[in-house]
């Protein structure tokens, strides 16, 4: 049970203690703690974050893993669902809880939780963890992340191995007014593929609790990553993660990103496009009803040559629900014969929701192969409804039929089918309520 | 089932406050094809909205009965279910939402009913059967509502849901206008096909030409929101061969 109410200091190291974390981790952990006090919270046009949204919580509680599946709450395994023959790392409050992998996967791939991963794979975690290149934790939400983390993902897919099962990563939250942090890390060889769905998720009524996340993913030169998330958490628990990916080139990544709960929610996706001929394209859904805030923010920075974004995101909000799509495209200097592209749709569905669309495209670079943005928000058209209703579709029927088809230019680009399903089984469950 | 009656007493309509249908009466009963003609500004297509429940319009006074049943208090979705059905002028573009997806879901909101859905083999098989006799292709089942759809297809379209849905009572909204000869005599042997003591066709229609094809029992005249002559097919004819302004003389004078 928690003891604390608010997150300091003393309380890090005794974290870094409870992990047992080598020398090298304890500093950077301590750094990130650090920095996470000293930055400003991030300036998010329509999200305003208080002092209180990052250390007003208490620490979760440690939980030991389970040693069977059935150990586990029943809510989160129902919320999972059948787990035979899947790849899983679920953390719970933060803390890694249970892990399996099926048999066959390719040699030399490596799929574990983050705490043994520091412990087995030093070589390749301690380049990469908690650092990003130059730019370090420059983010006040990817530093608490760091700091506070107890559990993660780790993944290692070595040069030209193809994995095909989808590896799943299952945040988990049950615990009133805490914060839990996680960490993934995700790092390919070149000529690898791999695909990693994440789903967060929380009790029924959990209120109060928070996650904090940092997803970094390292794509090998040629290598195809798909990273995917489901935010489906309650609406009393609060969201903030950042997921940043550092392609190398000529390295496809596919991010999918869909957002449907929590009280308050941002995604922020950074994309630095700096190996040459690397691509990202970012495809995002996201559903706010009741009295929710979601914050989609996607960043493409071109810094490499021939280096290509695309980003295409439809949305609906409805009740008293906000949702901000905030999509950020800059082709720097030198980024020659690059391409970045935005497209973003939002449906009102409900006078009092409220959608915001912030486009922003920076083309510095004067040879460019093509850029350009559009955005609109609208609302349900009436002869559209009445079109389906005059065939005898109920209002409630006609609606979530138009929702479904307003989606799908964005799912049906979805390149994994197990995830467009939970994707467009989430739809339809809002769209039920 | 007992054959379908539709009851329109005194019909009184207006949008934005402007009357448009100024105490309209007709009957369409199974078996029989009424066909409404009228000049542009007539209140045609007010009177098949109105018919079919589109919220923009708004009934002042009059009935409108189905079978005995006031219709003016259904929602478009229940009068739908009674067996009311509107061929569209406009049929509206609903990107993401195939042909078959939607058309299922409404046969099943139409004949099904809970727990009793139509099997998808059975239902794709009516499909593909009724496509073929409107020289439909198959692929346009995986197409988007309307999306891209020429004037023609949409029009073929509107009488494929026809006949998927089989209504009691249907409505054709100047189904003819924007049609080559060929997509005409097309869309109406497929009316045609359809017709039996258990539907009532109401066409409402611009011109004569389609009538040639339908061959109606009815023939009324619509001026200013009113009928202003009823005749059998004779009154078509002299109509085409004379022209409105000859009809306009002859009520005012």
């Amino acid at each position: 049970m928690t003891t604390q109410t608010k997150l300091d200091q003393g309380l890090i190291a005794a974290l870094s203690d409870r992990s047992g974390d080598p020398a090298w981790l304890r500093e950077r952990r301590l750094a990130a703690w650090n920095r996470s006090q000293e930055l400003p919270a991030p300036a998010y046009e329509r999200t305003h974050l208080k002092d209180n949204q990052f250390f007003g919580f208490a620490l979760a509680a440690p939980a030991s893993p389970a040693r069977s599946w059935d150990e586990l709450p029943a809510a989160l395994r129902e919320q999972v669902g059948d787990p035979s023959g899947r790849a899983l790392v679920v953390i719970a409050n933060g803390t890694t809880v249970y892990r399996q992998v099926p048999q066959g996967l390719p040699a030399g791939v490596i799929v574990t939780d983050l705490a043994t991963a520091v412990r087995e794979h030093a070589d390749l975690v301690e380049p990469r963890l908690l650092v990003r290149g130059e730019q370090g934790l420059d983010n006040k939400v990817a530093a608490l992340s760091g700091a506070l983390h107890t559990g993660g993902l780790f993944v290692y897919v070595p040069d030209g191995v193809r994995v095909k099962v989808p590896i799943e990563y299952i945040v988990w939250l049950d615990e009133p007014g805490v914060a839990a942090g996680d960490v993934a890390l995700i790092v390919t060889g070149s000529g690898a593929k791999v695909t990693v769905l994440e789903t967060a998720a929380s009790a029924p009524g959990l209120e109060g609790a928070a996650r904090f996340g940092l997803v970094d993913v390292f794509p090998g030169e040629d290598a195809e990553v798909v990273f995917g998330n489901v935010q489906a958490l309650g609406d009393g628990v609060q969201s903030l993660v950042v997921r940043r990916v550092l392609p190398s080139p000529r390295a496809h990544v596919d991010w999918v990103a869909a957002e449907f709960g929590g009280e308050l929610s941002v995604n922020e996706m950074d994309s630095r496009l700096d190996g040459r001929g690397s691509e990202v394209r970012a495809l995002g859904v996201f559903f706010a009803g009741g009295r929710q805030h979601l914050d989609l923010e996607m960043r493409m920075i071109h810094t490499g040559r021939e280096t290509a974004s695309d980003i295409l995101v439809r949305g609906v909000v409805r009740e008293e629900g906000r949702a901000v799509y905030a999509p950020y495209t800059l082709i720097q200097h030198d980024a020659k014969d690059s391409t970045g592209f935005q497209r973003g749709n939002t449906l009102v569905l409900d006078p009092k929701a409220r959608a915001y669309s912030i486009p922003q495209l920076h083309v510095v670079e004067d040879e460019v192969q093509g850029a350009g943005h559009a955005a609109t928000i609208g609302k349900m058209d009436p002869d559209q409804l009445f079109y389906l209703q005059s065939r005898g579709l109920s209002e409630k029927q006609a609606k979530r039929l138009l929702v479904d088809g307003f989606f799908y230019p964005v799912t049906d680009h979805i390149p994994v089918a197990a995830l467009k399903e939970r994707i467009m089984a989430m739809v339809e469950r809002k769209m039920a309520t | 089932m007992a054959k379908p009656t539709l009851e329109i007493r005194d019909l009184r309509v207006s949008i934005e406050g402007k009357e448009i249908l100024k105490g309209l009466s007709l009957t369409v009963q199974g078996g029989e094809v009424h066909a409404i003609m009228g000049p542009n500004g007539s209140g045609k297509s007010t009177l098949a909205y109105t018919l079919m429940g589109h919220p923009r319009y708004v009934v002042e006074d009059g009935e409108v009965l189905m079978d005995g049943e006031d219709v003016l208090e259904m929602e478009p979705d229940e009068r739908a279910r009674r067996g009311l059905f509107l061929a569209f002028q406009y049929p509206v573009e609903i990107p993401g939402v195939t042909v078959a997806n939607f058309l299922r879901t409404a046969y099943n909101a139409i004949h099904g009913g809970e727990g009793r859905e139509i099997p998808v083999l059975e239902f794709h098989k009516k499909l593909r059967e009724e496509m073929a006799a409107l020289q439909i292709d198959d692929e346009f089942a995986g197409r988007y509502l309307n999306e891209g759809f020429s004037g023609g297809e949409k029009k073929r379209h509107e009488i494929l849901q026809m006949a998927m849905l089989r209504p009691r009572i249907a409505i054709m909204d100047e189904t003819d206008s924007g049609l080559d000869i060929d997509a005409l005599k097309i869309v109406a042997e497929g009316v045609n096909r359809l017709r039996s003591d258990e539907l009532g066709v109401l066409v409402i229609t611009h011109y004569q030409r389609i009538l040639r094809y339908l061959k109606p029992d009815h023939v009324h005249i619509m001026m200013d929101g009113q009928i202003v002559r009823s005749g059998g097919w004779e009154l078509a004819e002299e109509l085409e061969e004379k022209g409105y302004d000859w009809l306009k003389s002859e009520i005012s004078a």
